[in-house]
C-alpha cells in the first residue's frame, strides 16, 4: 500500500527498497499506488451504512478488498503527516476496511475479525519531526497500525515499524542507511 | 468570540449534521460570530494534490483560492470547533485532509530556518473544541488511544497559544445508544459551547 504524492519522493526510493526486498525472499507483490490509481478517499453516505453484498461499494474497492482477502501481509509505505497517515491512506482505509471486510462470521457461529489470515502488518514511514515531539503529538498513526488494525490480524501475527524519525533534519547518509535497513528487513521478514 | 466551526460527515440530515447545527446556534445565541465549512457538501478534496505538495516547501504553499478561503476563516477565528464522526480511532479522511491542505507551513507553523525547527502559529486561536461520535465503547478508545482526539487535542494544541483551552465532547457506542442517549448528547454539546 503505497501513498505519496510526488515520484521524486523519499518515500518513492523506499518503496523500490521494499519492493526489492520483497522481490529477493520470493514473495508475490501485489502493489497499490493510490495517487496512481486516482484513488478517491471520500467515504461517501451510501458506503457508511451499507451491509452484506449492497453493490454501492465501487469496482475499485471491490477489487482492493479483494487483494485485501488474499494477502497474507499487508506492507504500508508513506509519509507521517499531522502524526498519521496521509487522508489519502486513512480514506482508503475508511473505505476498504469496512465491517464486512474486517468482521466475517467465526466455525462456531460467532462473529470474529475477518483479518485473521493477515500474519504480517508492517509500516514503513518517515516523520518530519523528532521521536520525542511525536510523542508528546500523540502518535496517532502508530496507534491505528499497531493497535487498532493490528488487534484484528492473525493471533500469532507480528506487527513491525519501521520508522524514520527527524527526516527534515537528516542527512544523506542516514538517509541511505535507513534505506538499507528498510530492504534488508523486507528479506528477512 | 469568532468560532470556525467545521464539519465532516457524508450525510446531510444525520445525527452528526445536528450536531454540527446545535453547536453553530448555541454560538451564535451565546453572541459570538461564526463561520462554518461542511467540508462534504462543499466537495472539499481529503488528498494533498502533487501541486499542493509540490508547493509545500517553497514560500508560496498556498496555489488556490478555495484554500486561501479556508485559511482566512482559520485566521480570523478565535474559537476553532470540529464536528465529525470518529472512523478508524480518527478522523474521517477529508478532515484529516483539511488539515494537510489548509495548515500549511506559514499557516499553522512556521519552520525556523536555523534550528529547523517548527514554531507554533495559530497566534489567535483561544480554545479548541472537538465533537465526535465513536460506535465503540469509551474503555476500546482509550485501549486503542483515541488517534483522532489526540490529534485534534494533542498535535494541534501545539500550534496554538498557552493560554489556549481544550473542550471534548464524545458520545461512545454510538450505533447501540438510545434516543435519549443522543438527546442528552445534544444537550451537553450545546450548554458546554455556550459557557466557552
Amino acid at each position: 500500500m503505497y501513498t505519496h504524492p510526488s515520484p521524486s519522493s523519499y518515500t518513492a526510493s523506499v518503496l523500490t527498497r521494499v519492493l526489492a526486498g520483497l522481490d529477493a525472499a520470493g514473495h508475490d507483490v501485489d502493489l497499490l499506488d493510490l495517487y496512481a490509481i486516482g484513488f478517491d478517499p471520500m467515504l461517501c453516505a451510501e458506503e457508511r451504512f451499507r451491509s452484506g453484498d449492497d453493490p454501492a461499494t465501487s469496482p475499485m474497492v471491490q477489487s482492493h478488498i479483494a487483494l485485501v482477502r488474499a494477502a497474507t501481509a499487508v506492507v504500508f509505505v508513506h509519509p507521517t503527516w499531522w502524526s498519521g497517515p496521509p487522508a489519502m491512506l486513512k480514506g482508503w482505509i475508511d473505505r476498504v476496511f469496512v465491517a464486512d471486510v474486517v468482521y466475517a462470521v467465526g466455525p462456531s457461529g460467532r462473529m470474529r475479525s475477518g483479518l485473521r489470515h493477515i500474519r504480517y502488518l508492517v509500516v514503513v514511514t518517515s516523520h518530519g519531526s523528532a521521536k520525542h515531539v511525536n510523542m508528546i503529538e500523540g502518535e496517532s498513526g502508530k496507534l491505528l497500525f499497531g493497535r487498532s488494525i493490528r488487534r484484528l490480524i492473525s493471533l500469532r501475527g507480528r506487527f513491525r515499524w519501521i520508522a524514520l524519525y527527524n527526516i527534515d533534519r537528516s542527512t544523506p547518509a542516514q538517509r541511505q542507511a535507513h534505506l538499507a535497513h528498510v530492504e534488508a528487513t523486507m528479506t528477512r521478514l | 468570540m469568532r468560532a470556525l466551526v467545521i464539519h465532516a460527515h457524508p450525510v446531510d440530515d444525520g445525527y452528526s449534521a445536528a450536531l454540527f447545527s446545535t453547536a453553530v446556534s448555541a454560538l451564535q445565541r451565546a453572541g459570538h460570530e461564526v463561520r462554518s465549512h461542511q467540508l462534504y457538501q462543499e466537495g472539499f478534496a481529503a488528498a494533498m494534490s502533487p501541486a499542493e505538495h509540490h508547493a509545500y516547501h517553497t514560500d508560496r504553499p498556498i496555489i488556490s483560492d478555495e484554500i486561501q478561503h479556508h485559511v482566512d476563516d482559520l485566521q480570523w477565528a478565535d474559537v476553532l470547533v470540529f464536528v465529525y464522526p470518529t472512523w478508524w480511532a480518527g478522523l474521517p479522511a477529508v478532515l484529516k485532509g483539511w488539515l494537510e491542505r489548509v495548515m500549511v507551513p506559514g499557516v499553522a507553523f512556521a519552520f525556523d530556518e536555523k534550528s529547523g525547527k517548527v514554531k507554533p502559529n495559530l497566534r489567535n486561536i483561544q480554545h479548541l473544541v472537538g465533537i465526535t461520535t465513536y460506535g465503540s465503547a469509551h474503555w476500546s478508545n482509550w485501549l486503542t488511544g483515541d488517534g483522532g482526539r489526540r490529534t485534534t487535542m494533542r498535535a494541534l494544541r501545539m500550534l496554538c497559544p498557552l493560554r489556549a483551552r481544550r473542550h471534548w465532547f464524545g458520545l461512545y457506542k454510538m450505533d447501540t445508544c438510545t434516543d435519549n442517549d443522543r438527546a442528552a448528547f445534544l444537550e451537553r454539546v450545546a450548554a458546554g459551547v455556550r459557557a466557552l
